[in-house]
C-alpha cells in the first residue's frame, strides 16, 4: 500500500466516511484498517506494590 | 501478519523515595515490512496511571483515546473476526491496550528502528513490610515468557542513594539459560539489573519481589533504640508517679528520664526520610513519656 495517509492523520479532526452516517477520526480508520499490521507482540510483565510469594526466599547463586 | 517486530523490551523502576517510583516501559521496535506506519499498537498487561509517551529523542507522543481505540476494534472485530482474535483477543489482557501516534514528519519508515517509552507511575498506594519499625514499601515484578517471543527483557531497579536496595529472586526456571543475568544479592547495592533471555521452546517464569530502606545497620540501632526507650521510658514514668525506682535517687532518675527524651526528640527532628514515618508515629508516645517523666523527677526534686 502506498500511502495511508490520504486524509488528515493526526489530532482529533473528524471525518465522515459517507456510509455508517458517524464521523470517525482518519487516526481511527487507520486503527481499524492497519491493526494487525501495526499490532506488537509485547510480553507479559507486570509490577505492582506488594510481595508475591515466592517459590524460594534467596538467591540460588548462579550456575558458573 | 504484523508488521512491526518487537527488538527489546526494557522496565526501568527509578525510585524517587522508597515509596515513589516511575515506571518506564520502554519498546524498541523494527518495522520490517515494506510501508511505512502511522501508528504502533501496543497490547498492555494493566492500566498505567499517569502515562506520558516518548521516542528516543524524549519527543512527547500522541496516544489515541480509548473511545476511539474501542470503536475501531469494535468494527475490526465485526468486520475481520480472525483479525480481531489474532491482534486483540489472543492477549492476556485484551481491555488494556494503547495505540501510539507517530510524529507527522518522523512515521516508522522501513527497515527503521524506534523506541517508545511509557512513562507511568503506580496506580494504587503503597504496600508496606508488616512487623518493621520503618516504613518499608515492597514491590513485585513478575514476568511470564511465552513461546514465539525473539526478544530479550531487561530489568532495572534504580534506589535512592541513601537506601539499601534488597531483592528476592524467583528465578529456578531462567537460572540456568544462557545469557541470563541476574544482579548477585552481594552486589546489590541500590542497583539491581536483570536480563531475561528470549524463551525459545521452553516457557518459563521469573518473578521477584524488592524493598528498599536503611541498612540493616541502620535499621538495628533505630529499632533497639525505640524498643529501649519504650521500656526505659514506662520504667522511669511508673518510678515517678507509682514508685519503685529501687534504689535510683531523683537525680540518677532525671538525668536517665532526660537522656531518653532528649534523644529521642533529636530523632524525632531530626529523621526526615520516608522510610521513617511509622518509626516516628511509635517513638512519638515514647518520647512523651519519658519527658512526662522527667517533668516529674524535676519537680520531685533531681
Amino acid at each position: 500500500m502506498a500511502d495511508p495517509v490520504d486524509k488528515p492523520l493526526y489530532g482529533a479532526a473528524d471525518t465522515n466516511d459517507g456510509m455508517s452516517g458517524e464521523s470517525e477520526t482518519s487516526s481511527a480508520k487507520y486503527l481499524k484498517d492497519h491493526l494487525e499490521q501495526i499490532v506488537v507482540d509485547t510480553s507479559e510483565t507486570s509490577s505492582a506494590p506488594g510481595r508475591l510469594k515466592l517459590h524460594e526466599k534467596k538467591v540460588a547463586p548462579r550456575p558458573e | 501478519m504484523s508488521q512491526v517486530e518487537l527488538v527489546r523490551e526494557r522496565w526501568i523502576f527509578d525510585h524517587i523515595a522508597p515509596d515513589v517510583r516511575s515506571i518506564t516501559l520502554e519498546y524498541t521496535v523494527r518495522n520490517r515490512g515494506p510501508d511505512e506506519l502511522f501508528q504502533i499498537f501496543l497490547p498492555l498487561n494493566a492500566f498505567l496511571a499517569n502515562l506520558q509517551v516518548l521516542d528516543e529523542n524524549g519527543r512527547e507522543l500522541n496516544y489515541l483515546p480509548n473511545r476511539e481505540v474501542e470503536r475501531a476494534l469494535q468494527e475490526v472485530k465485526k468486520e475481520k473476526p480472525a483479525a480481531y482474535e489474532r491482534a486483540v483477543a489472543s492477549t492476556p489482557h485484551p481491555q488494556y491496550r494503547i495505540s501510539i501516534v507517530l510524529p507527522k514528519d518522523a512515521p516508522l519508515g522501513p527497515g527503521e528502528m524506534r523506541t517508545l517509552r511509557l512513562v507511568h507511575t503506580d496506580g494504587e498506594k503503597p504496600r508496606y513490610l508488616f512487623l518493621r519499625a520503618l516504613t518499608l514499601p515492597s514491590y513485585h515484578i513478575a514476568h511470564v515468557r511465552r513461546v514465539g517471543q525473539p526478544y530479550g527483557i531487561h530489568v532495572a531497579v534504580n534506589a535512592p542513594p541513601d537506601t539499601q536496595l534488597e531483592v528476592e529472586l524467583d528465578d529456578e526456571t531462567v537460572r540456568s539459560r544462557e545469557h541470563y543475568h541476574a544482579t548477585p544479592p552481594q552486589d546489590i547495592d541500590y542497583h539491581f539489573n536483570a536480563y531475561l533471555p528470549p524463551p525459545g521452546d521452553e516457557p518459563y517464569v521469573w518473578r521477584a519481589n524488592y524493598h528498599m530502606g536503611p541498612t540493616l545497620m541502620e535499621e538495628l540501632i533505630l529499632t533497639g533504640w525505640l524498643f529501649l526507650a519504650a521500656i526505659g521510658g514506662v520504667w522511669v514514668f511508673a518510678a515517678a508517679f507509682v514508685g519503685g525506682a529501687s534504689g535510683m535517687g531523683p537525680k540518677e532518675m532525671l538525668a536517665i528520664a532526660g537522656g531518653l527524651s532528649a534523644t529521642s526528640a533529636g530523632l524525632l527532628l531530626g529523621l526526615r526520610n520516608a522510610w521513617a514515618s511509622r518509626y516516628l508515629k511509635l517513638l512519638l508516645p515514647v518520647f512523651a513519656v519519658a519527658a512526662v517523666a522527667w517533668l516529674r523527677w524535676f519537680v520531685l526534686g533531681g
